[in-house]
């Protein structure tokens, strides 16, 4: 007896991931833009102030983007090694650090600073760190729905890893660049 | 082990995601009852180190209001730039507060990085 399989349209599902992602980008911004910035310090878990927490978890959440992408390429056979079957333990683990670390800075981002576009690099780094959280809806979606097209993960996570380069570039980068390293 | 660690990180990440969202939709409630309570000559007067958020209106009309003029803060100081025309984000007024700018020093170490990171705030939240 020969088994059916159902195939179900995968362009809807697709169009999900993207809308509920650009939906919660969208949020974001919208919060960003129409509440009142508190303009005080909220907190700075630890370290000597404010900006060298936002500077040292962006990069730390960078650092695990890229052992995100690294292991990624590993796991699809884009690296000449053998994975090991422990790889996508590694990889989620690292995907959900990088998510961790980046909240913080996203709280102050939103709650202290708000949406800004008082330059060119403040106006991108706001439509960026809203960006990154709607990628991130969006990559969790797709990897919770069975039946897509195989490039639509590494895409999803691509433009992910490409939105927080860019939003990191944009703050913690362009903060490094123009007063060196803050102290822990 | 490491399959503990990834089931651990999965709830403790997701339940992270949702105490911000609650923070920042509870927030701006806090923040408005904050504001409405009178201030009874305690706001700003928060010493360095002392623990307390120190608040960046004050530490501005404190140490910065003799030379910039900002509506916000009430102050009319000639010496420096008018920052009611100056559109800077908090990252950079930090910048400009910790190395100083032309005729304006450093206030790094006169002002704790609290301090700093809180006028810079402030001053960046009046765009």
């Amino acid at each position: 007896m020969e088994a059916r399989t159902i195939e179900r349209p995968t362009a809807p599902r697709l169009l999900v991931a993207v809308g509920l992602g650009a939906a919660v980008a969208l949020t974001l911004g919208i919060y960003g833009r129409v509440h009142d910035p508190s303009q005080d310090l909220v907190f700075t878990l630890g370290f000597s102030s404010t900006i060298a927490m936002k500077v040292w978890l962006a990069s730390i959440a960078l650092a695990f983007a890229v052992v995100q992408v690294v292991t990624a390429l590993w796991v699809y056979g884009r690296l000449p090694w053998e994975s090991p079957p422990w790889l996508g333990t590694v990889h989620r683990i690292s995907g959900r650090v990088a998510f961790l670390v980046s909240l913080p800075v996203a709280y102050h981002c939103l709650w202290s600073l708000g949406f800004q576009h008082t330059s060119t690099r403040v106006l991108a780094h706001s439509l960026l760190g809203c960006a990154f959280y709607g990628a991130f809806v969006a990559k969790v979606t797709i990897v919770r729905s069975k039946g897509l097209p195989g490039i639509a993960l590494p895409l999803a996570g691509g433009a992910m890893f490409a939105i927080l380069v860019f939003a990191w570039e944009t703050s913690a980068l362009w903060f490094i660049g123009e007063n060196g390293f803050p102290d822990v | 082990m490491l399959k503990r660690v990834d089931s651990f990180l999965a709830v403790l990440s997701w339940a992270a995601a949702a105490v911000l969202v609650l923070m920042l939709l509870i927030g701006p409630q806090v923040i408005a009852e904050d504001k409405s309570e009178p201030t009874g000559g305690a706001a700003g007067s928060a010493p360095s180190g002392s623990g307390a958020a120190p608040a960046g209106k004050q530490v501005f009309t404190d140490n910065c209001g003799s030379c910039h003029t900002l509506q916000a803060a009430g102050t009319n100081g000639q010496v420096g730039p008018d920052l009611d025309d100056v559109s800077l984000g908090a990252a950079e007024i930090e910048g400009v507060v910790r190395s100083g700018r032309g005729g304006m020093p450093s206030f790094d170490g006169r002002l704790s990085d609290a301090e700093i990171s809180a006028v810079a705030a402030f001053v960046a939240g009046q765009r």
